[in-house]
Formats: C-alpha cells, sequence, structure tokens
C-alpha cells in the first residue's frame, strides 16, 4: 500500500478576499512535503499577508485514503502543487475548480486529454516552463552573433521543440534538433548537434535528460565552446551558460495572483499559463572561459522583460 | 552510517512516493514516461564543469598556450602522438628511430628529452629511468585522446620540476563520448612507391608485402547506473626506417571509468598494461659489439584514482594517486671474457690465462646493456581551485612522490634506489581590475638529489577589450636531475656482477638546471572573422642543462681495468674499452630569444586553417671534454651549439569538410638545420607535406563507418634525427566501423 504512505500536506486557507466566487476554503495539497512544495505555500501565504487580506488557515497532514470526498467537496478551490497531487486532485470526481502549479506544460496537456470533460473545463494551471520565445530572446542577448540553435529532443520533448521552431521562425533564428530515445548513441547525437550548431538549448525530458546526459551535453558542449542554455538553477550551476527559470517562489507569488482575480473577477486569462515572474542566472566563470560578455543577472532579467514586451507589441 | 541507511530508506520511499500513484494502472505507467514532470526542474544535478575543468580564456591565460584537438589530431593524420607536436609553434620533433620519439622545445636536445612535463589526464608519464618520456609505452591509443594542450615554455610553478621548458598535457575522451564499440585497422606502407609498383603491376602480393605498418584498434564503452567505462586495446606492428633495426610489436590496452559519487563527488580510474618487443641495436648491415641488433622487450603499466569535490564552478578539490611501471629487458652477452680480450686485442687470450692476467676473476661470459631497467613512480596530490568573481584564483596544492630505479647495468649493483619528494605550489591570478590581471606563482619542491629549490613565476595580463590583451611574464624554473642523472654508472660487467669498465657515469657534483625566461605575449580573437592569433617575443637564459660530456681524466674506472691491463704482456695500448666515459654533467649554457606565432581560422570544428611558425636564436656552448691535457689540439673543452636549435620551425594544417562528409585535409611541416646531440645527426633544412581524405558513412541506423587515405611526405625524402632514417613517402590506409 505505497499509496497509503503518500503524505500529503494540507493547508486550508480561509481569506476574506473580495470574491465574485462563492468564497469557501481553498485547499493546497502538496505533491511532497519537501523543501520547494512547501516554498510555494510560503511564498502564497506571505503574498496574501502582504495584501493584508483578512484569512486565516490551518495545516494537517494526512495519507490521501483519508482524504474524505466531502472534504474535497467542500473546498471552493483546489490548488495542486505538482504533478502527483494535480493528478490525485484530478481522479476526484468533484464539480471544484483546480488551479494545479509546479507542473509543466507537457503534464497539464497530457492531463487535459485525460480526464473527463466536467472536471478539464474547471482545469487551470500555472506551469513552470519558460514561453519558448522568452528563451529564445534570452540567447538573443547573450549570442547576438548567434542565429542556429541545436536542440537535443526525445518523446516527452518533441512538441515543446515545435514550439520552438515556430518562435524561432518569428525570431529570424534557425534550429535543428536530434531526436533520440535516450539509447546509447546519445552522444553521437550530441556530436551531431554540436557540428552544425553554435549554441544549444537544453529542453527538460526525463528520459534523455538523465544527469548523465546533462552531464554529457555540457560537457561536450564546452569542448567545442559551444554555449549551452539550460532550463533550470541547476543545470546553470553544473555548466550551462545561463537559463531563464521561476522559482517555487515566483510561482507561489504568481498563484496568489492568480487566486485573487479568480475570486475578484473570474478565471484569470487562460492562455498564458507560462510564469509571469522569472529571473535569470548565468555561470560567469563558463562565460568568461567563452569569452562571452554578460551583465549581472539583475540586469538580464530587466532585459528580457523590456525586449519580450518589446517583441510582443511587434507581434501585435 | 546510520546517517547513510536513513538516507537510503529517504531516497527509496521518496521514489516510491513519487511514482506511487502512476503505479495503480497501466496506462498511468505509459503516461509517466510521456511527459516532463517538475522533477527535471527542480532536480540538482553534478556539476560537470568544475572550477579545474573551466579554463580561462586565451587572453587571460599568463602562459603562451596551444591547444590541438580532437579534429586537428585527425585531420592531421599522425598515427602518434608525438608527431603531433609538430604543430605546435617552437617544437621540433623526429624519430630516434622507428621506436622512440625525440620531441622538444627550442632544441637542444639529445635521444632523451629531458625538458617536457608530459601528462595523461593528470598522470605524470615521465620516466626516471631514461630521464623523458616513452611515448611507443605512453599507455594510451591517439584514438582516446581528445585533445592536446601544450603550455610553451616553462611552467615549474604549477608543474614540478620537469616542466622546465613546456607542458604537454594529453586529455583522453570521456567514456561516455564512446559508448557502444569500434574497431579500426590501419594498414600503412612506409616505402611508398612499394606499394605504388605494386599497383601499376597488379600485383597484389606485393602489394599486400608493402603494407608493412599495421594495426588494430579496438574499444567498447558502456554505462552502468552513473558510471561510464571504456575500454581500449590496441596492436601496433612497424618494420621502422629501411636499413633500420628499429621494429616495433606493440600491444595495449587501457580502461578508464569516470562516475559520480554525488551531486558534487566524482571519482575517475585508469588502468592500462603496454608491451611488446622493439628493435634496437647497430645500423644494419654494420656491426657494433656492444649494440648488437637485438629486440628489447618491454612493459608498462599504471594505476590512477582522482578524486573530485566541486561545488560549483567556482571551487573544487582534488585527490589524486597513480602508479606508474615501467621496465625493459635488454641484456647483451658479449661473450666469454677471454674472446672478448681476443676480438678487442686481436690476439689469442685463453680462458685459462684469464685469472693470471686478472687475479681473483675466473673467465665468464661479459654482458653491456643500454636499456635495461625497472622504473617505478608513486604520487600523490592533493589540488584545490578556489574562484571568486571579478577578484582572484587561487590553485595550490601538496605532492608526495617516490621513484625507485632498479638497473644492474646502469648503477653497477642489484639494489633498488630510491627517491621522495614533496612539493607544494601556490597560484594566484588576482583581478587587480577587469583589464589587469596579475599572476604569482610558485612550487618549491624538495629532494634526496639535490634537497630545496625553488621556482617563481609572476606574470601580468593586460586585456584591452575581452578578445585583445598582452601578457608579460619571467620566471625561473629549476629542474632536478633524474635518478638515473645523479646516479648512473653505466658499465660493461661480468656475470658474477663485476664490472669492467664504466661507459657513462653521473658527475658527483651534479645540481639543479636553471632557466630564467621572459616572455611578451599578444593575443587577439577575432570574433567576427573566427580567428585568434598569438605572438609571443621570448627570451631564456638556460644555465648547468646536464649534457653528455667525456671524461679524458677520469680516474674512477674499476681497478680490474686500470691495474691489471699491465699484465697483458705485449699487447699494450689496447684497452678492452675507451676509459674515457662519458659524464652527466651540468655542461650546456643557453641564450635563445626570438618569436612565436600561431594563427588559427576556425569556423566550424572541420574546417579550420591553423599556422605555426617559431623562430629561435641561440647562443649557446656545450662543455664536450673533462680534464683535457691540451696533447690534442682538435679536442676544444668546449664547442659551440648553435645548430642544436633549429633558427625557424614552421607548420599549417588545413581541413575542409565537403558534403557528404568527405573531410579532405592537408598539413605542411619545415624546419631549417639542427644539430641532435646523442645519437643524432646533423639534419639539414627540409619540409614535408601530408595530406589526409577521410569519409564517413552511415551503414545503418546504429551502424557508422570511416575510410581514410593518408599520405605523408609527399615530396622528396629525408632524414630525422639521424642519417639513417630516411623518411620516405609513406601511405596509410584506414577503415574503421563503430556500433
Amino acid at each position: 500500500m505505497l499509496i497509503r504512505r503518500l503524505i500529503f500536506l494540507f493547508i486550508f486557507i480561509m481569506p476574506a478576499l473580495p470574491t465574485k466566487a462563492d468564497p469557501g476554503d481553498i485547499l493546497i495539497i502538496l505533491s511532497s512535503d519537501t523543501k520547494p512544495y512547501q516554498a510555494i505555500v510560503k511564498a502564497f501565504q506571505q503574498y496574501l499577508d502582504t495584501r493584508q487580506s483578512k484569512h486565516s488557515f490551518r495545516i494537517q497532514t494526512r495519507d490521501v485514503e483519508d482524504l474524505s470526498d466531502k472534504e474535497v467537496a467542500e473546498a471552493s478551490l483546489h490548488i495542486a502543487v505538482g504533478t502527483v497531487a494535480t493528478q490525485v486532485l484530478l481522479k476526484k470526481n468533484v464539480d471544484v475548480p483546480l488551479l494545479s502549479t509546479l507542473v509543466t506544460n507537457s503534464a497539464v496537456s497530457s492531463f487535459r486529454d485525460k480526464y473527463s470533460e466536467d472536471r478539464k473545463n474547471r482545469f487551470y494551471s500555472i506551469v513552470l516552463d519558460q514561453p519558448p520565445q522568452r528563451v529564445m530572446l534570452l540567447g538573443k542577448i547573450l549570442l547576438p552573433d548567434v542565429s542556429q540553435y541545436g536542440f537535443l529532443i526525445g518523446e516527452a520533448s518533441k512538441s515543446l521543440f515545435y514550439d520552438y521552431e515556430k518562435v524561432a521562425g518569428k525570431l529570424k533564428l534557425q534550429t535543428t534538433a536530434a531526436f533520440t530515445a535516450g539509447d546509447r548513441a546519445i552522444a553521437q547525437k550530441i556530436e551531431q548537434l554540436l557540428e552544425y550548431n553554435k549554441a544549444i538549448i537544453a529542453l527538460p525530458d526525463p528520459q534523455i535528460m538523465t544527469p548523465n546526459t546533462a552531464k554529457w551535453l555540457l560537457f561536450m558542449s564546452y569542448q567545442k565552446s559551444i554555449p549551452v542554455i539550460g532550463y533550470s538553477n541547476a543545470y546553470v550551476k553544473a555548466g550551462a551558460l545561463a537559463a531563464v527559470h521561476s522559482t517555487p517562489e515566483d510561482i507561489g507569488r504568481q498563484a496568489a495572483e492568480w487566486v485573487e482575480t479568480f475570486f475578484a473577477e473570474g478565471v484569470p486569462d487562460e492562455s498564458d499559463n507560462f510564469p509571469s515572474y522569472f529571473r535569470v542566472a548565468v555561470n560567469r566563470w563558463v562565460a568568461r572561459s567563452l569569452t562571452i560578455e554578460v551583465d549581472d543577472e539583475k540586469q538580464l532579467g530587466e532585459k528580457l522583460e523590456l525586449l519580450e514586451i518589446k517583441q510582443r507589441g511587434l507581434e501585435q | 552510517m546510520a546517517h547513510l541507511k536513513r538516507s537510503f530508506k529517504k531516497f527509496l520511499l521518496s521514489g516510491a512516493l513519487a511514482f506511487a500513484p502512476f503505479c495503480t494502472q497501466a496506462d498511468d505507467e505509459v503516461l509517466m514516461t510521456a511527459f516532463v514532470t517538475e522533477d527535471e526542474f527542480l532536480a540538482s544535478m553534478p556539476i560537470v564543469l568544475t572550477a579545474t575543468r573551466i579554463s580561462q580564456p586565451v587572453t587571460e591565460v599568463p602562459v603562451s598556450m596551444t591547444v590541438i584537438d580532437r579534429e586537428m589530431i585527425e585531420a592531421s593524420g599522425f598515427r602518434d602522438l608525438a608527431d603531433v607536436l609538430r604543430l605546435v609553434p617552437g617544437f621540433q620533433v623526429a624519430h630516434g628511430n622507428g621506436t622512440y620519439f625525440v620531441p622538444t622545445y627550442h632544441g637542444l636536445v639529445d635521444d632523451w628529452p629531458r625538458h617536457l612535463q608530459v601528462q595523461v589526464d593528470g598522470r605524470s608519464v615521465y620516466l626516471p629511468l631514461l630521464s623523458t618520456v616513452n611515448w611507443v609505452h605512453i599507455g594510451i591509443s591517439i584514438e582516446d585522446v581528445e585533445r592536446i594542450e601544450v603550455i610553451r615554455g616553462s611552467n615549474n610553478a604549477v608543474y614540478g620540476a620537469n616542466a622546465f621548458r613546456g607542458v604537454v598535457n594529453i586529455i583522453t575522451k570521456q567514456p561516455f563520448q564512446d559508448i557502444g564499440s569500434a574497431v579500426q585497422v590501419t594498414a600503412g606502407a612506409l616505402e611508398a612507391g612499394q606499394l605504388r609498383a605494386g599497383v601499376e603491376e597488379k600485383d597484389f602480393d606485393r602489394v599486400a608485402d608493402s603494407l608493412t605498418s599495421r594495426e588494430v584498434f579496438a574499444r567498447h564503452g558502456f554505462t552502468m547506473g552513473n558510471w561510464d567505462f571504456r575500454l581500449s586495446g590496441n596492436y601496433r606492428e612497424d618494420p621502422g626506417f629501411a636499413g633500420v633495426h628499429d621494429s616495433k610489436y606493440i600491444k595495449s590496452v587501457s580502461l578508464r571509468s569516470t562516475g559520480s559519487l554525488s551531486n558534487t563527488d566524482a571519482l575517475d580510474i585508469q588502468l592500462g598494461y603496454t608491451e611488446g618487443p622493439s628493435g634496437s641495436g647497430t645500423i644494419e648491415g654494420t656491426m657494433d659489439l656492444e649494440n648488437p641488433p637485438r629486440n628489447i622487450e618491454r612493459q608498462s603499466n599504471y594505476q590512477s584514482i582522482v578524486w573530485t569535490r566541486a561545488t560549483g564552478a567556482s571551487s573544487d578539490l582534488t585527490a589524486r594517486f597513480y602508479h606508474n611501471y615501467f621496465n625493459q629487458d635488454d641484456e647483451i652477452n658479449l661473450g666469454l671474457f677471454s674472446d672478448v680480450l681476443s676480438a678487442e686485442t686481436g690476439q689469442s687470450i685463453a680462458p685459462a690465462q684469464i685469472p693470471i692476467l686478472f687475479p681473483g676473476i675466473e673467465d665468464q661470459d661479459v654482458y653491456f646493456s643500454s636499456l635495461e631497467g625497472l622504473v617505478e613512480r608513486y604520487d600523490a596530490e592533493v589540488q584545490q581551485v578556489l574562484r571568486r568573481a571579478n577578484a582572484f584564483e587561487l590553485v595550490w596544492g601538496v605532492g608526495l612522490r617516490q621513484d625507485s630505479l632498479n638497473s644492474r647495468s646502469m648503477l653497477t649493483h642489484d639494489d633498488t634506489i630510491y627517491d621522495v619528494s614533496q612539493r607544494i605550489f601556490a597560484n594566484a591570478n588576482l583581478h587587480v581590475n577587469p583589464a589587469l590581471h596579475v599572476n604569482v606563482g610558485s612550487m618549491v619542491e624538495h629532494n634526496r638529489i639535490v634537497g630545496e629549490f625553488f621556482s617563481p613565476r609572476v606574470g601580468i595580463n593586460y586585456l584591452f577589450t575581452p578578445h585583445r590583451s598582452v601578457r608579460f611574464s619571467v620566471a625561473h624554473s629549476e629542474r632536478t636531475p633524474s635518478l638515473l642523472e645523479a646516479n648512473i654508472r653505466h658499465a660493461a660487467m661480468l656475470e658474477d656482477g663485476t664490472p669492467l669498465t664504466y661507459y657513462r657515469v653521473a658527475d658527483e657534483n651534479i645540481t639543479t638546471e636553471k632557466l630564467s625566461s621572459m616572455e611578451i605575449g599578444y593575443v587577439e580573437r577575432f570574433s567576427k572573422i573566427d580567428t585568434t592569433l598569438d605572438i609571443k617575443w621570448f627570451r631564456e637564459r638556460l644555465r648547468d642543462v646536464i649534457f653528455d660530456a667525456t671524461d679524458e681524466g677520469f680516474t674512477g674506472q674499476p681497478i680490474i681495468m686500470e691495474g691489471d691491463m699491465a699484465n697483458l704482456d705485449g699487447i699494450p695500448d689496447v684497452p678492452v674499452v675507451d676509459e674515457s666515459p662519458f659524464v652527466y654533467i651540468n655542461g650546456v649554457n643557453a641564450d635563445l630569444k626570438g618569436v612565436e606565432v600561431q594563427l588559427q581560422y576556425r569556423p566550424s570544428p572541420y574546417n579550420f586553417i591553423t599556422l605555426q611558425y617559431g623562430y629561435i636564436e641561440p647562443d649557446a656552448t656545450q662543455l664536450r671534454f673533462l680534464n683535457l691535457d691540451g696533447s690534442d689540439p682538435d679536442k676544444e673543452t668546449y664547442r659551440p651549439v648553435h645548430f642544436g636549435v633549429p633558427w625557424h620551425t614552421t607548420s599549417m594544417l588545413m581541413s575542409h569538410r565537403f558534403s557528404g562528409r568527405l573531410d579532405v585535409s592537408l598539413g605542411y611541416y619545415r624546419m631549417t638545420r639542427m644539430r641532435w646531440y646523442g645519437d643524432g645527426d646533423t639534419i639539414w633544412k627540409h619540409q614535408r607535406w601530408d595530406a589526409r581524405i577521410a569519409k564517413r558513412f552511415h551503414i545503418s541506423k546504429r551502424v557508422r563507418a570511416h575510410s581514410a587515405v593518408i599520405l605523408q611526405n609527399l615530396t622528396k625524402d629525408y632524414q630525422e634525427f639521424r642519417q639513417e632514417n630516411v623518411f620516405n613517402q609513406r601511405v596509410f590506409l584506414q577503415g574503421g566501423i563503430e556500433f
């Protein structure tokens, strides 16, 4: 009964928010009681505190099996933190809106296809992935001379790559991809990528971005003086040139804003579930070694934000 | 331990928790692999580019450096690692014969280049027995090499005493780069004329006979959990130069395994074994009793383990331990002492006369060996790299080394001799401001041979832009004599171990070699045209360089020869051997100045042109004779060795990848007159053109193949190192498959 061991942290928040929806309990379920998951809740709470919202909450730890359908059904809103929590809540056949956080676009797409129509219609998300345009614009800032980007993709990242391809066209950049099923020829695929590209964008993929493959990609790219743009702070620390990423705190804040809007005005704009808050991480030593001039991370973040706004303006 | 158990339980639990909801239904399991979860974003990762691995940009490096990468190695068509150094400005490379190489930086070399530190993945391969590196027994295949980094000039401050005039860092590929299997076969005609004739006559037996150089390389790489493995094996047979007894048959196997113990800790384990006979001895057609044609059996092995703890790109700690073993068997039986004496004197000396002539000595076999001995090296080092953004980089460490040498013929006794040395080093690169970097470093070493010695260096890099800089550095380096140089007593010996006469001895007062150097460098990277230019002006002041001199007044020959020769009635003035041995002595002083230029145009890894040029102006003298009595006016105590250094050395390599993965490359190598010492000769100005045409194929999705034709010395024949080593046109045919 492994499933019985799954520990959830329940946080019932009863804010006295100006609501358009019916006021009620918010049920937050965490996939794990570890730091990043807790950080979302903390940021969520802090944001609401700073807004001086009158609310109270209580925290309970229970096995999922102990979670009664009644408790789930009584909440006004479910917030799932993480993929596991999202999936558990999606399986509950209740008519309560669900905001999923700390999930990826690829997981959200899979869930949308899979779960019942009723629940799907009230399933919202704030994903961890950055919009492809934001990542490619970071590339433009850091590597203005690079017009050709390589991608190592697998089954799970294939659709994400197509999104990048579309964006690249708009930004007048070219992309090439090496597809791998995570087999042993992965080093050869990386070699091929490095042969034809001046920079690499690493996409998250559980089958190919294992610690081993990530290590290989970083190592081989560096040997050819080819910078890698990663997707997480850890990737940058490991040796990528830079990444644009959102922390759990950023996601928590955005979730709190989403909740405010939800109760005040209804469901926020569903078309954009990407992180609103992001930051840029740079490996200064790698940048220096590759003689790439970089601003500090804060300035880079501001530059990226401005460029993103400008690009949106151009597109409209 | 309890903590580990708890961590393990936690790991199991978290894994179970993470997957629990997915394991309830089969379709959930399928789904699980089809999307990305937050784990990919939140997971920590092993530090790949550690502080040690991240190199400084060329504009900030405080020394002049040349990097030869995998593509250049392949494009060059060279089959031997030492050959690759022809692509380094200021380097001269020659085959001593077909079994050994003589690479040197700024000339002044005999058979045994002593002044280069050569490392394979951080493991020094210097042999205290030969006071040099045996490039054939280096223990790795050229196919496994990722790149070679050469520091041109003294760098004792970082690499220790053997980095006296340069450092060659050979970096092998990471095992994960070679996952899968590969087999490559190379067949070469060292005299292309024979191959050509066979082809023209359509005589395929002759074609096959002409392909006398054969090599098979096989490799298998695999992954197990967090560990990557590469097992490589190599067999090579090669007849060497025509008319020279220098064939070789070398087998080697090596294993490298790298793995992560955690996100911050990694291990790198390497093992290797090499063996095989190599020809040695008199040039064919001549006869020298003490150097007859023969095969020398050599075995070498190594074990190395490196642990790295990296906390990020700004600091890491490395602990390294390795062991090198090298043994060569060479025993020349000159025959019975009575026969040797008879042959040398032209008189018939009966065995029974030996005890009369040499009281206490029975007639017995006489042995001589010039290449016998066993050496081992154990080395441990701990190094830390610390970096602070816009402030400094510090590399410091301590090391302990034990060298041992056992060689009956070289030491005239059976005891193993040892040297234990300690070293401590620190190098700081201080960023005074973004444009000005000051580099200060030193190594202090202590050994039993000379005691303590000190090698400091100070340098300044001024960056006009991140892509353009000048550097200025001054350094003082000292190199300790090797165990052999300090202890040699090389003798012909009777079977019972009694020395007959010394051929080469060590100077009792031998001391460190000294080099004071100064260089000004200019580096510019033109990123828009993918070009890097590096110019270096240098001055070097070499003092007390160890070389051979002849001791005309040597009085230390064994009594048996000195005293009892007089008993040979009627055959005076015919010594069994020359009584004036060679002496390893601090006998060469040289002042060198010159310029080196390297230019690399590299729009892509497979399309490049590199140009290297070195100009050296030497002023050098060598002590040739000790204790000259002045009776022979043709003998001068000192001689100039101006041509021990070639004034001009040039090389060029260009490569282009055509569509269809067809690679064509062309190499050019030129050197002006140079005198090679020891067994070497003066070799006149020569040049050489090499070419390589290679094609890669995809046989299937998982099977790749390649083939290549390598042509060496397309124009006229030339000599290397000595007149007998005539380098003809050579052709190599290569085919390989990877799967």
